[in-house]
């Protein structure tokens, strides 16, 4: 099955983009330029990651994929602390091992049990762990986003029950387990509209490019687990140790109220 | 029920001793508070009244000086300190239920067990608060959920009760009659008061001793 596009005819898919334009335009929507740039950028960065998904799969190599996937770990910690400014050095460290461990530790099982393949073949590792890390961070940073605002919104539970001499971390416990229930629910409740309202992005793209839609719909499913199992476990340990870095050892809370409603607002 | 309180109570007689307390830029003289009375703390707004409460249960720590609590330093040991020293501060907060499942929380948050139904209207008695104890906190009105908040706090019996600006939600009879009730209560039962305060009739009637923080000279 020929499924190569035309680079002709595939240019004809930006056409598209004038209606956006045309909407903007209409209803004095001042980000014509932004839908411009983010255009290019996703343009010359998925060339730029197809040019070097080609060589990394013509010269297979552990290396090449260790560092893929740990560079893909590193930027997704980047994305997420970089809209969460108000984290401390500790808690910034523990996001950033919660994304790699979950992630990782989820990438190996897939690939070796329930694939029973090889972890360092590129052509699993890279575009699983791309999927699972990518949903770890989204979930990551709604969890954080979840957390702080519950801490902002809080501040007068914590103040009355730190003065009756609660311990910080059953004060704070509540609000950790909320974000992480938040964080949880979207990967979840995606999985009820399976099949009739989405037909995934894997499934989709593995459909086009010429596999048996039975096949695309069991690495479907396992994605699906998989995907929740990383933004659950990712969320649970980095807010669980997290948590901990805000009070010190003679129980006072040591970040600033402020700093978080801050961060969120440029957010 | 309150660890370790045996040892504190033979180091000390008085409740608070400070010396030499700066905090946030505010110097503060040495101030003792003695057991088992009434003190108010009165000052002009931005002198640092409720901070200095909250050095007292060290949720703030001091730039420089100590705070003593009957005795000791326990600057190392907040959780005892607030415990037998509980602050019922400015902002009201309740939980979203009923009064006798706002007390139940509290407590089991201070790790106290439970407390019956016929202590928990003693209770809110004292502090002249609602006493149907089903009662939703949430459609309560703000003066309400003061007194109730009030006597959840009453209700520890700790050695020591602060209160900041208990009455500012409180009409004047209101106000005078809770203060009252509260002082009678602490007087029988040995607990030392320390109200932060402005309302200078509630100051002139209940204090045993005034600790005045300045700003303008007021004559005390």
């Amino acid at each position: 099955m020929d499924v190569e596009l035309d680079l002709i005819n595939f240019a004809f898919i930006y056409v598209l983009l004038l209606i956006i334009i045309a909407v903007m335009r209409r209803s004095r929507i001042d980000q014509t330029k932004t839908l411009v740039v983010a255009c290019l950028r996703m343009t010359v960065q998925l060339v730029l990651a197809g040019l070097l998904l080609t060589f990394v799969f013509d010269n297979p190599s552990p290396w090449f994929t260790s560092v893929y996937v740990l560079v893909m770990v590193l930027f997704a910690s980047y994305l997420v602390i970089s809209k969460n400014r108000w984290l401390n050095r500790k808690f910034k460290t523990y996001v950033i091992l919660a994304i790699g461990s979950s992630g990782i530790s989820v990438l190996l099982y897939f690939i070796l049990i329930v694939m029973n393949a090889d972890v360092f073949n590129p052509q699993y590792a890279i575009p699983l762990a791309g999927m699972i890390v990518g949903n770890s961070m989204t979930g990551m940073t709604l969890g954080l986003r979840s957390f702080g605002s519950e801490l902002t919104n809080n501040s007068d539970q914590m103040e009355a029950l730190l003065n009756i001499g609660a311990e910080p971390r059953k004060i704070m416990n509540p609000f950790v387990n909320k974000a992480v229930e938040f964080a949880m629910m979207p990967t979840i409740t995606s999985m009820l509209g399976m099949g009739i309202i989405s037909l995934p992005g894997m499934m989709t793209g593995q459909i086009l490019a010429g596999t048996e839609p039975t096949a695309a719909v069991l690495y479907q499913i396992a994605i699906l687990i998989a995907i929740s199992v990383a933004v659950c476990m990712t969320v649970f340990i980095a807010l669980n140790l997290g948590y901990k870095t805000l009070y010190n050892e003679r129980n006072q809370m040591t970040f600033s109220l402020s700093d978080i409603a801050d961060g969120q607002k440029k957010k | 029920m309150t660890p370790g309180s045996d040892d504190i109570a033979k180091c000390g007689d008085d409740a608070f001793v400070t010396k030499g307390l700066v905090s946030r830029n505010i110097s503060y003289p040495d101030i003792t508070v003695q057991s088992s009375r009434t003190t108010f703390i009165v000052g002009e707004s931005g002198t640092g009244k409720t901070t200095l409460l909250k050095l007292f249960n060290q949720t703030e720590t001091q730039t420089s000086g100590t705070v003593l609590f009957f005795g000791s330093d326990l600057s190392g040991k907040t959780m005892e300190l607030r415990r037998n020293a509980i602050l019922c501060g400015q902002n009201v907060f309740l939980f979203n239920d009923t009064i006798r499942e706002n007390f139940n929380e509290f407590r089991k948050y201070a790790d106290h067990s439970c407390m019956d139904d016929h202590d928990i209207i003693k209770f809110l008695r004292i502090c002249c608060a609602p006493e149907d104890l089903d009662k939703q906190c949430k459609n309560m009105s703000g003066g309400e959920r003061a007194r109730v908040f009030l006597a959840v706090h009453l209700s520890f019996m700790p050695r020591v009760m602060m209160l900041d600006e208990p009455t500012s939600a409180l009409d004047h009879d209101t106000a005078n009659a809770v203060i009252g009730n509260i002082k009678t209560y602490c007087v029988e039962n040995g607990i030392t008061l320390i109200v932060v305060s402005h309302d200078r009739g509630i100051v002139d009637t209940f204090a045993d001793h005034i600790v005045d923080l300045g700003g303008k000279k007021n004559g005390r």
